[in-house]
């Protein structure tokens, strides 16, 4: 019998300590007029002039007896680290072994002043001390009501659908997000406690004239709203979900605060409804966090280097904190893998614990709409994300380290030839690791340095103005690349696979291998490349050629820095290649694919032709089809390249121009030059003339004699008129009939070293 | 044989007497000998050769330094220590020369007499400076026997007897009781060379530098062409006096014809005036030149060929076709003056970047600011500019919050404007003093060294935090303020008075140092 009492006892202690607890609080957190709002640059760092309705601070506290969790939902744009700092300091005593999450609405009309940073002051104004205590004391006040008002609770969950509450920002039509979550706890007696929603919509909805006005935006009227339908005491908390590219909608052509106020309460029934159905119970809950390394950006000095990534799981449902802003697609493709593992409802949530701006996709990360291009960790985030979570999630399996192809290499006199295979992703990948070095010294010296010394600014005249004890780089730098990313907008997905595989080989930021394929002149609207050479080139075809049918000659001109190597590319998709480039260029100069297709740029001022050839090669088997893809950049594209190709005729050098301009082969020969333009023109005409005075006479000429040629030290006339002058690299010819490339250096002495002969087919071995 | 009796043996003993008399012999001959050696020292020693004979007339600065071996021995210790070109070595301080020369430190006070001249022409780098003074008796037997330190090489140079103190890098000779040194050897050779005619003489030097006290340094520069200040200046006399925690230079600078006539439109009629105390501040100017702002401006624009400056651009601004701010402001402006007082109070660290806080008052008599300040208000049509008729404050909302909206607030005859709202509003409050400063004048600057420091380093740490101070990391910029700071530690404040005075500029400058 005492056994058996003791049983019970023990068997009643246990129920007691697995028993959930929950309780919930919210604090006015609403700082004086005159503090400066928080979101949105447009507003210049001022002060707010109004408070139309209340900041608060919003808080649950659960706990199964194992898992013990504050869930913070806060009327601001942003969690600034700060904050979250101070908050955590001033609840030490009560988040002993207690998870916190703290989350924002990202409301655009709460209040900013609590950055130290200077990049984020752009964003959130003046620093405010005080602004940050009080706002942190309020937080902390909040927490510690709703623990102190903890109760026997039971919790559960439920989601519906909307299709009019919410629409995509960029896309009329475009996809949204029509998931609403919620999470109801109620007290013993089954009253709510809480409801919490998770829905995706910018509050940014405030009418116009009114920028400058406190408001919790929609999600205010959402909790009055909700809290109003429920029974008293109940806390209603708004969690913002993949939002960064889903605006509210207006869907009862409300204007000014009416349409506000609409949403909200539009939004506070369709939630009470689908709260009303919800029956809670006592499942487990589980957290998972992280402090985890961020992959490299440009705008690492003013974004946090490390992030908190955190879920919670409410039985089998699975949220997922996001520390900045995620777009609809990734929180669709990550509900998507959860219910895969087994959950069987997913939310994801926005804008917890840190504010490292926005996650666009890899699809949307080349979208340059202010202010939704803030997105700085390259298109990767949305995979890095999946894997954070994928390990977070306790039906979740951490993925296995993926393994990639590696380059192989052969040093040849002066040189270096590489051998690539795999996806787009995979050759970038391949050939970053093999010159990871040379890469980041070339965006150290030809980007970062230049913007640090003002010699390369973003296009407005006061990145130039400001005094010269600033180092702008820390800001122009993450600028400069968002406003390079249009131009990746016009190029293939393959290309912006390999660039990422580039950085991510490299050990670089996205944006800063997309800058070393731009430059820096954005004066015309599109980063120039600065550092593409330019080269001499001729062509023999047809009988001139005799059995070889065409072979073309070409010096690569570039400068100190810029030694070009050979790479022979397999890819997974698409024709093989082989072609001639710096390390860190995706587009291409002058390459030839397993098609005979020889593309040789003479001259090439736009990154978007060298994307186009680097394209024609992997895809491209006519001449025909090169010149429709050059012809198809349209005239803003400045470029001049050969195009030859084996057994067929055609060989012609296509000028850009409106129409393009096409020269062929006089008497079985080509040879550039004609329309040299720039304070180089005359050596370029110069060494072009030699060539075609060196072959005049009616014959056949072989592959020794253009190796021969294209060599010619020769005293010229003119200064550096040779046509293997001072800014000569290399010499190349292709056979594309052998398909194969003969390369030579520059030897140890400066003189034309000797070539070496390079088959599509062949390997480092 | 004879029997005399001859004794042989010791001395003879003369008895007390003969002692006594063998002994005043032998005093008589020390004392001989010690009287014949001081008529030799005294003979050596003799004072034949007036320094104003090695003092070539033609060198473009002559400076006398009295007591240079008493309050000069250090110039490092000094409030500007550190601040003399760097090929100075010369003259950075006789305790450093004769550590140098390898010599006992107590040498200093006879090889250095009561006076010392400094002269030469090089003043950029003053290389070619040349050292004057009268040793003392002891000094002409110590450099006689000793030379100057061990290292002394023998310069001949033609018969003119020069040394070479290798380590010191100097050359010197000495004439009678002159010693005379440089670290130039052609500006050695050129002072013994040249003649009588050629140099200050005595009655100049007499007349060039009355009688001062200890601790004085007084001078004369005739500046050539072009050097300093683009060639402002012609000359300068000035007067530096040490004195406990105190340092007071007075000058005297000549405007250099071109510039007196550049300058014309602002100093002509220019009299010292009254000056206000400046505001609070670590840099504070007061003002008065006599002249309104309008021809202040417009009279800067002729002096230094600016078109911003101009007649021309203020004319357009005032009578600008369109009712606009630039319009307004001109038209109040304009007629501000003539006195004014600017004071920068910090850095605003915690705005949307550091900004410097400035604020100013300036004479506003017969000027109807109320009017002027709705027309401001209302001529920008934007709601730029923001006018709180009940208050009185005009203040242009910019970028960010109080501490980027300049404000405009009658005070008492004056309007005060400040780039800030808060400053403008603290200095109102606080009731901008209106004494007038001890000595009239027409420009007073006040630096509060430390102060001033305090906030360059604070702004410079926080642009260092954030990546945004070129050439620095947080570290090195936390090692570039510990130096600075270590640099000023001794400088209190430093303020100058300006004032034209019958065509020439006299200022006074005067050093408060911390109080140990």
């Amino acid at each position: 019998m005492k056994q058996f009492l003791l049983y019970l006892l023990v068997l009643g202690l246990c129920a007691n300590a697995n028993a959930l607890e929950a309780g919930a609080a919210k604090v006015d957190i609403t700082p004086p007029v005159g503090t400066p709002l928080d979101g949105d640059f447009g507003r210049l760092g001022r002060g707010a002039d109004a408070v139309h309705d209340a900041i608060w601070a919003r808080c649950l506290y659960l706990d199964d007896g194992q898992t013990k969790v504050f869930l913070v939902s806060l009327d601001l744009w942003a969690i600034p680290p700060a904050l979250r700092s101070r908050v955590l300091e001033l609840v030490s005593r009560q988040t002993q072994g207690v998870h916190v999450i703290l989350t924002a609405t990202h409301t655009l009309n709460g209040p900013g002043g609590m950055s130290r940073r200077l990049a984020f002051r752009a964003f959130s104004g003046r620093f405010v001390p005080e602004v940050l205590e009080k706002t942190a004391q309020g937080v902390a006040e909040a927490m510690r009501n709703a623990h102190e008002k903890r109760t026997r609770a039971a919790i559960g969950y439920g989601t519906g659908t909307q299709q009019v509450l919410s629409r995509n920002a960029f896309s009329t039509g475009g996809g949204i997000d029509p998931q609403i979550g919620v999470v109801r706890v109620n007290d013993s007696d089954g009253n709510a406690l809480a409801i919490l929603a998770n829905f995706a919509a910018q509050p940014a909805t405030v009418p116009k004239g009114e920028e400058f006005t406190f408001s919790a935006d929609y999600p205010g009227y959402f909790c009055d709203h909700v809290e109003k339908l429920a029974n008293p005491g109940c806390v209603a908390l708004f969690m913002n979900g993949g939002a960064a590219d889903q605006d509210a909608a207006d869907p009862e052509d409300k204007v000014g605060w009416a349409r506000t106020e609409s949403i909200g309460q539009l939004l506070a029934v369709r939630v009470k409804e689908i709260a009303n159905d919800i029956t809670c119970g006592e499942p487990t809950l589980h957290v998972g966090a992280a402090s985890v390394q961020l992959p490299p950006t440009l705008a690492s000095n003013a974004l946090a280097s490390t992030a908190p990534v955190q879920t919670l799981e409410i039985g089998d449902l699975a949220i997922a904190f996001f520390p900045g802003g995620p777009w609809a697609e990734t929180a669709l493709e990550l509900r998507k893998r959860a219910l895969a593992m087994g959950y069987a409802a997913q939310f994801s949530v926005g804008y917890a614990n840190g504010r490292l701006m926005d996650f666009a996709p890899r699809g949307a990360y080349t979208v340059d709409t202010w202010p939704r291009s803030m997105s700085f960790f390259g298109p990767g985030i949305e995979d890095w994300f999946y894997t954070q979570f994928a390990t977070l999630f306790t039906l979740g399996r951490p993925e296995a380290e993926r393994e990639y192809p590696e380059a192989e290499s052969l040093e040849v006199a002066g040189g270096t030839l590489a051998w690539l295979r795999g996806t787009s992703y995979e050759v970038g990948r391949a050939r970053g690791a093999l010159c990871a070095e040379t890469i980041q010294d070339a965006f150290k010296s030809g980007v970062a340095e230049p913007v640090a010394f003002g010699e390369l600014a973003p296009p407005e005249a006061w990145w130039r103005r400001v005094p010269p004890f600033i180092d702008v780089s820390p800001l122009a730098l993450p600028y400069m690349g968002i406003l390079a990313r249009p131009i990746l907008a016009d190029a293939s997905a393959s290309v912006q696979e390999e660039v990422e595989g580039l950085a991510d080989g490299a050990g670089i930021a996205f944006d800063a291998a997309w800058l070393l394929q731009c430059g820096g002149n954005f004066a015309r609207g599109e980063a120039e490349d600065a550092s593409t050479p330019a080269g001499v080139l001729l062509a023999v075809a047809g009988d001139r050629a005799g059995a070889d049918d065409v072979l073309v000659g070409m010096n690569w001109d570039g400068g100190p820095g810029a030694r070009p190597m050979v790479f022979t590319v397999r890819p997974r998709q698409g024709h093989r290649s082989m072609y001639v480039g710096t390390p860190w260029q995706v587009g291409i100069q002058s390459g030839m694919n397993d098609a005979g297709l020889v593309v040789c740029a003479e001259r090439l001022e736009s990154t978007s032709a060298a994307l186009a050839l680097r394209d024609a090669l992997q895809e491209d088997t006519t001449i025909e089809q090169v010149k429709a893809r050059l012809a198809a950049l349209g005239s803003t594209a400045a470029y001049r390249v050969l195009l030859a190709q084996a057994s067929l005729p055609g060989t012609c050098i296509v000028s850009s121009g409106e129409p393009a301009k096409e020269k062929h082969p006089e008497n079985g020969m080509l040879v550039g030059g004609e329309d040299a333009a720039g304070s180089h023109a005359d050596i370029s005409k110069a060494r072009c003339e030699q060539l075609r005075a060196r072959f005049e006479s009616e014959r056949i000429i072989g592959l020794a004699e253009i190796q021969e040629a294209i060599q010619d030290e020769g005293t010229a006339a003119l200064p550096g008129a040779a046509v293997f002058n001072a800014s000569t690299q290399c010499s190349v010819v292709f056979e594309p009939k052998a398909r194969r490339l003969w390369i030579a250096y520059r030897d140890e002495s400066g003189r034309p070293g000797e070539y070496t002969k390079v088959e599509m087919t062949g390997s480092s071995q | 044989m004879t029997d005399a009796v001859r004794s042989y043996g010791g001395r003879k003993n003369l008895g007390a007497r003969g002692v006594r008399r063998r002994r005043g012999r032998l005093r008589w001959g020390i004392l001989a000998i010690l009287f014949a050696a001081f008529l030799g020292g005294c003979w050596l020693t003799r004072d034949t050769y007036p320094s104003a004979r090695l003092l070539p007339a033609d060198q473009q600065y002559l400076v006398r330094v009295t007591d240079l071996a008493g309050q000069w021995r250090e110039p490092d210790a000094l409030p500007f220590g550190g601040m003399l070109p760097a090929g100075a070595d010369f003259v950075a301080g006789p305790e450093r020369v004769i550590e140098q020369l390898g010599l006992p430190q107590w040498n200093l006070n006879n090889l250095i007499g009561r006076h010392a001249y400094f002269t030469g022409n090089d003043l950029k780098t003053l290389r070619d400076a040349l050292f004057v003074t009268k040793m003392t008796r002891t000094g002409v037997l110590i450099e006689r026997f000793r030379r100057l330190g061990p290292n002394v090489t023998h310069d001949a140079a033609g018969g003119l007897d020069l040394h070479k103190a290798q380590q010191a890098g100097l050359y010197y000779a000495v004439r009678g009781r002159v010693l005379v040194a440089s670290a130039s050897r052609d500006a050695l050779i050129k002072s013994l060379t040249t003649p009588d005619d050629a140099c200050v003489g005595e009655e100049a030097l007499a007349r060039a530098f009355p009688e001062s006290g200890a601790g004085d340094a007084l001078g004369k520069v005739q500046f050539a062409e072009g050097f300093p200040l683009d060639g402002a200046l012609s000359s300068v006399r000035f007067a530096l006096r040490m004195d406990g925690q105190e340092a007071r230079l007075k000058c005297r600078a000549t405007l250099h014809p071109r510039w007196a006539e550049r300058l014309n439109g602002l100093l002509a009629g220019a009299t010292p005036q009254e000056l206000l105390e400046p505001l609070p501040g670590v840099l504070r100017v007061s003002a008065n030149t006599g002249k309104h702002v309008r021809e202040v401006w417009t009279c800067l624009g002729a002096a230094f060929v600016s078109e911003l400056f101009s007649e021309k651009q203020w004319s357009a601004w005032e009578s600008g076709e369109e009712v606009g701010l630039s319009q307004s402001l001109t038209r109040l402006v304009g007629k501000l003056g003539p006195g004014l007082r600017l004071s920068w109070c910090g850095v605003d660290l915690n705005e949307m970047a550091p900004v410097p806080e400035i604020v100013c008052t300036v004479d506003a008599s017969g000027v109807d600011l109320d009017t002027a300040f709705e027309t401001l208000a209302g001529g920008t049509g934007d709601g730029a500019v923001v006018y709180d008729a009940e208050k009185r404050v005009l203040h242009m909302p910019t970028v960010g919050g109080p501490s980027v909206e300049p404000t405009a607030v009658r005070c008492g005859a004056g309007l005060l404007l400040s780039s800030s709202r808060q400053v403008a509003e603290r200095t109102l409050a606080d009731g901008p003093a209106a004494r007038a400063l001890p000595e009239p004048g027409n420009l007073y600057v006040q630096v509060d060294v430390e102060g001033c420091l305090e906030k360059v380093v604070a702004a410079g740490r926080l642009l260092a935090e954030n990546h945004l101070l070129r050439g620095h990391t947080p570290e090195s910029f936390e090692r570039q303020a510990e130096a600075w700071q270590e640099r000023t530690a001794k400088m209190k404040d430093v303020s100058a008075l300006f004032s034209h005075e019958q065509g020439e500029i006299v200022a006074e400058f005067v050093a408060h140092l911390v109080e140990e």
